[in-house]
C-alpha cells in the first residue's frame, strides 16, 4: 500500500512529496495538470508585509507578529527556517544555487520595472538588486513582448541610472512566435550566446550590470549565465516574465526530479474529483481518467490543491466555497443579503483551517493540508505564498 | 458537455505552450493556446481554421498539462475535421490521409501478396514513387505486413476454460496486419492466467481517421464496433487490447470527438481497459526471472488514458528486468503524422530526446505499448522494439 498520497503538483505538493519520498515514504503525486510553479517567478516570498503595518525588511522577525491563525504561526520559527534551508540545500545539490536567507528581503526589479522585495532568489538575479544605485542596462529581444524594456527603464530610473536597448538574434528573434521558453533553449547554445555579447557589448556604456529577461537557459543555467557574464565582463541578471516562466519551470524540473528520484511518482492530468473516507480515515481518492475514475489508496493523505485560483476552492453560484475533494469546511466570508460583502480581498484570506499538525479541523485523522488551501493568509499583500507552500509542505511531508 | 465549451475554462497561462513538443521543433506549428482555445472562439461563429491547425500532431500533452481542464487536443481535431467538411485539403492530400489512415485495408489488400508487397515497399523506387504520388515520406518506417493473420491464428485455437473469468480481446488493425505476435503473446498470457478469451468481431477503431479529420469514415467504423461489442459489456465481459491507441479510442476519443454520448457507446467505452491497466490489479503466480536490460517509453496516447503508468508497474514486477524509463514526451510519429512528407522531419525532431535516450543507454530493446511508437523508435535508434506483453508472457513461460 502507497505511504502517501499528495493531491496537487505545486510547490506545496511537490515539497511535500519529496520530503516524505526522501524519508523513504512511498508517494504519489495526483495533478490535474501543471501549474503554479510554472507560472511564479521562480524566487521565494516568505515575507514582505504585515497586513497593518509596513513593509518587512526581516522576515525573521516579522513573522511573529501574524496573526495567530497564519499558517507560519501553526509551527516555530525554527521549524520554518529548517524547511526553507531544506529548500535551499535542495536546490544547490541540483546545481541551482538559491540566494538569501531569512534576514533580510531582497528588492528585484520587475519586468515592468517596479520593485519587488522577495526573499530569496536565484543567483542568476541577485545583481540586479534595487538596494544598489550603480547603473544598470536592461537588454530586450526584438519581437518578445514579455519584457517591455524601455518601459521598465522609464519606471527604475526614479532609482537609479537605467538604460534600455533591444536586440535581435537572426535564428532567433526572427521565427514566428519569440515566447521565454524559445529564448531559454536558444541560450543554451554557444553561438547564439557569443552573438548575443557582440551586440550586447558595445551598447553596455557605464553600466556595470546588465539585466536580460529570464531566458538564462532551462538546464544549463549555471553555464548560460557563466559565459555571459565572461564574455560581457560585468554582472549579469536576469528578471523573471510573465508565464510561462522559466525560472519557475526551473524550480519545476528540480522539484519534479527530486520527487521521482526519491522514489515518487507523479501522474499528471489526474483530477482528483472525491474520495472514500469511513470512520475516520481516508481510504482513497478518486481521479477521473478515460471512461472512468481511478482509485488510489495510501495510508496518509496531503491535499495541496491550491486556493480559488488554483482550483482547490471553488466557487458556487449561491455564493459558498467548497473544498471539492474530500469535502472540507472552507471558511468564507460573511454574506450579505445573498451577495458577498464588498472587498473581494476577503476572499484572499479564506481556505481550510488546520490544527498545529495541518490536519483539518474535524477531518480525517490522515488528512493534511498544505498550501494555498489553508486559511489565515493574505498572500497578496504579505508577498507569502510561495513561502507558506513550501513550509507547510515541508511540514506536511514531514509528518507523512 | 461539448469540447469546445471548455475553451472557456483557459486562463493564458501558456503551458501548453511550453511544454507542446512539436511548437518546440517548428514554426508550422504555432501552439496550443493559439489554436486551440484561442482561435476555437474565431471560429465559434462557423469559421474554418487556419491550416496550421493540421500540424497538431494530437500527442495529447497539452491536456495533461493544462491545470484547468481545456481539452485542447479535441478542439483542434474537430477543426481538422471541419477542414476537412469544408474541402480545405487537396484531392492528393485526402487520398494520402485516407489510405494510411485505412491500416486495415492496406494490410488487407498486400496480405495475398505479402512477401512481394514488403520487399517492393522496402526498395527505394517504390518509396520515391509513394513520396511523389501520394505524399508519404520515402523515410518513414512502414510496418511490413504480415502473411498470416492474428484472427487466423485465433481461429486454429481451442477455447479455453477460464477460472478466472472471461474476457474479449480488442487486437486492433496492427495485431491482426502487421504484428500478430503481440496478440498471441497477450492471448497467452490471459489464458496462462485463467481467463477465457474471446475474440469478438471488430473493425479498426478509427482512430487514424479521426486523427486524419475524416469523421464520417470514423463514425462508421466506431458504429460497427459499438454493435459488436455492446452485448459483451453489457454482460460485464471487460474488453482489453494491448494497443493504446485502440482502447482510448473506444474509452473516448471516439464518443468525445464524434459526440456519440448514446448508451451503447458509453456502456462500451467503460468495458474497455488497456490490457496492462486491466492486469495491475490481477494476481500473479511466480514470475520467473528475465535477465534483460531495457527502456520503457509510455505512448502519449497512454498518458492521455489518465490512468498512470500501469505497463511500468507490471515490468517492474518481473524479476531480473532491468527497466530504464523514457523521460521523453513524444517519439514524434503520432499514428500517422510522421509518415507524412510535410511532417516527417518535425516527427523526427519530436522524437531525438527520445531516440537520444535509448542510445545513450545502450538497452539492446525499447518496449512501447504503441505499434507506430515502437516502429519509429526502431527507425530513430536501430534498436528492436516490442509490446510490454511479450516480456509478461516470457515470464509467464508461454513467450515464444
Amino acid at each position: 500500500m502507497t505511504d502517501l498520497v499528495v493531491v496537487g503538483a505545486g510547490p506545496a505538493g511537490l515539497t511535500a512529496a519529496w520530503v516524505a519520498a526522501s524519508r523513504g515514504r512511498s508517494v504519489e503525486v495526483l495533478a490535474a495538470g501543471w501549474g503554479s510553479l510554472m507560472w511564479h517567478t521562480g524566487t521565494v516570498d516568505v515575507l514582505a508585509a504585515v497586513p497593518g503595518e509596513g513593509p518587512v525588511e526581516v522576515p525573521r522577525t516579522a513573522i511573529g507578529r501574524l496573526p495567530d491563525d497564519h499558517p507560519y504561526r501553526l509551527t516555530d520559527l525554527d521549524r520554518i527556517e529548517q524547511a526553507i534551508t531544506g529548500f535551499v540545500s535542495l536546490c544547490s545539490d541540483s546545481g541551482y544555487r538559491l540566494v538569501g536567507s531569512l534576514d533580510e528581503n531582497l528588492l528585484l526589479p520587475t519586468h515592468l520595472g517596479a520593485a519587488r522585495p522577495t526573499c530569496l532568489a536565484p543567483f542568476t538575479m541577485t545583481a540586479g538588486d534595487l538596494r544598489r544605485d550603480d547603473p544598470m542596462l536592461l537588454v530586450g529581444f526584438d519581437r518578445f513582448l514579455d519584457f517591455p524594456v524601455e518601459l521598465a527603464a522609464a519606471n527604475l530610473s526614479t532609482r537609479l541610472p537605467v538604460r534600455a536597448t533591444t536586440v535581435d538574434l537572426p535564428g532567433v528573434t526572427d521565427r514566428r512566435f519569440v515566447g521565454s521558453v524559445d529564448l531559454a533553449r536558444a541560450l543554451e547554445d554557444e553561438e547564439v550566446r557569443a552573438e548575443l555579447a557582440d551586440r550586447v557589448g558595445p551598447r553596455l556604456g557605464r553600466s556595470r550590470r546588465v539585466g536580460f529577461p529570464a531566458v538564462l537557459g532551462i538546464r544549463e543555467v549555471a553555464a548560460v549565465h557563466a559565459d555571459l557574464t565572461d564574455r560581457l565582463g560585468v554582472e549579469v541578471f536576469e528578471v523573471p516574465t510573465p508565464p510561462p516562466s522559466v525560472p519557475g519551470i526551473r524550480l519545476q524540473n528540480l522539484l519534479v526530479e527530486a520527487v521521482e528520484k526519491a522514489g515518487g511518482s507523479i501522474q499528471v492530468g489526474s483530477k482528483a474529483v472525491g474520495a472514500t473516507i469511513s470512520a475516520d480515515q481516508v481510504e482513497e481518492v478518486n481521479t477521473e481518467a478515460a471512461a472512468r475514475t481511478q482509485g488510489h489508496r495510501a495510508d496518509r493523505f496531503v491535499l495541496a490543491t491550491g486556493g480559488i485560483g488554483g482550483g482547490g476552492l471553488v466557487g458556487e453560484p449561491d455564493g459558498r466555497l467548497v473544498e471539492p475533494v474530500f469535502g472540507l469546511d472552507v471558511a468564507t466570508p460573511p454574506v450579505v443579503d445573498g451577495a458577498p460583502l464588498p472587498g473581494l480581498h476577503h476572499l484572499r484570506r479564506v481556505g481550510i483551517s488546520v490544527d498545529r499538525s495541518l490536519r483539518p479541523v474535524g477531518a480525517a485523522e490522515n488528512l493534511r493540508v498544505a498550501g494555498s488551501a489553508l486559511a489565515g493568509a493574505d498572500r497578496v499583500a504579505e508577498r507569502s505564498r510561495i513561502g507558506i507552500s513550501i513550509v507547510t509542505g515541508y511540514l506536511a511531508g514531514e509528518g507523512a | 458537455m461539448s469540447v469546445e465549451s471548455t475553451l472557456d475554462r483557459c486562463i493564458k497561462c501558456n503551458i501548453c505552450v511550453a511544454v507542446c513538443p512539436v511548437s518546440a521543433v517548428t514554426d508550422l506549428f504555432p501552439g496550443p493556446k493559439y489554436e486551440g482555445p484561442q482561435a476555437a472562439r474565431f471560429r465559434s461563429r462557423g469559421g474554418v481554421a487556419d491550416r496550421s491547425v493540421d500540424y497538431c500532431s494530437g500527442c495529447r500533452v497539452c491536456n495533461l498539462a493544462c491545470p484547468t481542464g481545456v481539452r485542447i487536443a479535441e478542439i483542434n481535431a474537430r477543426a481538422r475535421a471541419r477542414m476537412v467538411e469544408a474541402g480545405r485539403f487537396g484531392l492528393r492530400t485526402r487520398i494520402r490521409n485516407n489510405l494510411i489512415a485505412r491500416p486495415d485495408l492496406l494490410g488487407r489488400l498486400g496480405r495475398p501478396a505479402a512477401p512481394l508487397v514488403n520487399a517492393a515497399f522496402a526498395a527505394r523506387p517504390a518509396r520515391l514513387l509513394a513520396e511523389w504520388l501520394l505524399g508519404i515520406d520515402h523515410r518513414a518506417p512502414l510496418p511490413t505486413i504480415s502473411r498470416s493473420g492474428f484472427r487466423a491464428w485465433v481461429r486454429r485455437q481451442t477455447t479455453r476454460d477460464g477460472p478466472r473469468g472471461t474476457v474479449a480481446y480488442f487486437h486492433g488493425c496492427s495485431t491482426e496486419r502487421f504484428e500478430p505476435r503481440v496478440g498471441r503473446a497477450a492471448v497467452a498470457v490471459l489464458q496462462a492466467l485463467g481467463y477465457r478469451v474471446l475474440v469478438p468481431r471488430q473493425s479498426c477503431c478509427g482512430l487514424p481517421l479521426l486523427s486524419n479529420g475524416e469523421f464520417a469514415a470514423a463514425r462508421r467504423l466506431h458504429r460497427k464496433n459499438v454493435a459488436a461489442l455492446v452485448g459483451l459489456a453489457s454482460a460485464g465481459i471487460p474488453i482489453v487490447g494491448t494497443s493504446t491507441s485502440c482502447t482510448l479510442t473506444l474509452k473516448e476519443e471516439a464518443p468525445e470527438l464524434l459526440d456519440a454520448h448514446d448508451e451503447a457507446s458509453r456502456t462500451v467505452a467503460s468495458a474497455v481497459y488497456d490490457l496492462s491497466e486491466f492486469l495491475s490489479g490481477v494476481e500473479f503466480g511466480n514470475l520467473k526471472p528475465v535477465h534483460r536490460r531495457i527502456l520503457y517509453h509510455p505512448p502519449c496516447q497512454y498518458r492521455a488514458h489518465r490512468v498512470g503508468t500501469p505497463s511500468l508497474d507490471l515490468l517492474r514486477r518481473i524479476p531480473g528486468l532491468e527497466v530504464v524509463e523514457s523521460k521523453a514526451a513524444c517519439c514524434g510519429v503520432a499514428g500517422t503524422y510522421g509518415y507524412k512528407k510535410e511532417k516527417y522531419e518535425i516527427a523526427m525532431k519530436v522524437g531525438e530526446p527520445l531516440f537520444r535516450q535509448v542510445r545513450e543507454s545502450g538497452v539492446a530493446t525499447a518496449v512501447c505499448d504503441s505499434e507506430t511508437c515502437r516502429w519509429q523508435i526502431t527507425h530513430g535508434t536501430g534498436v528492436d522494439s516490442i509490446h510490454p506483453i511479450e516480456l509478461l508472457a516470457e515470464a509467464l513461460g508461454v513467450g515464444r
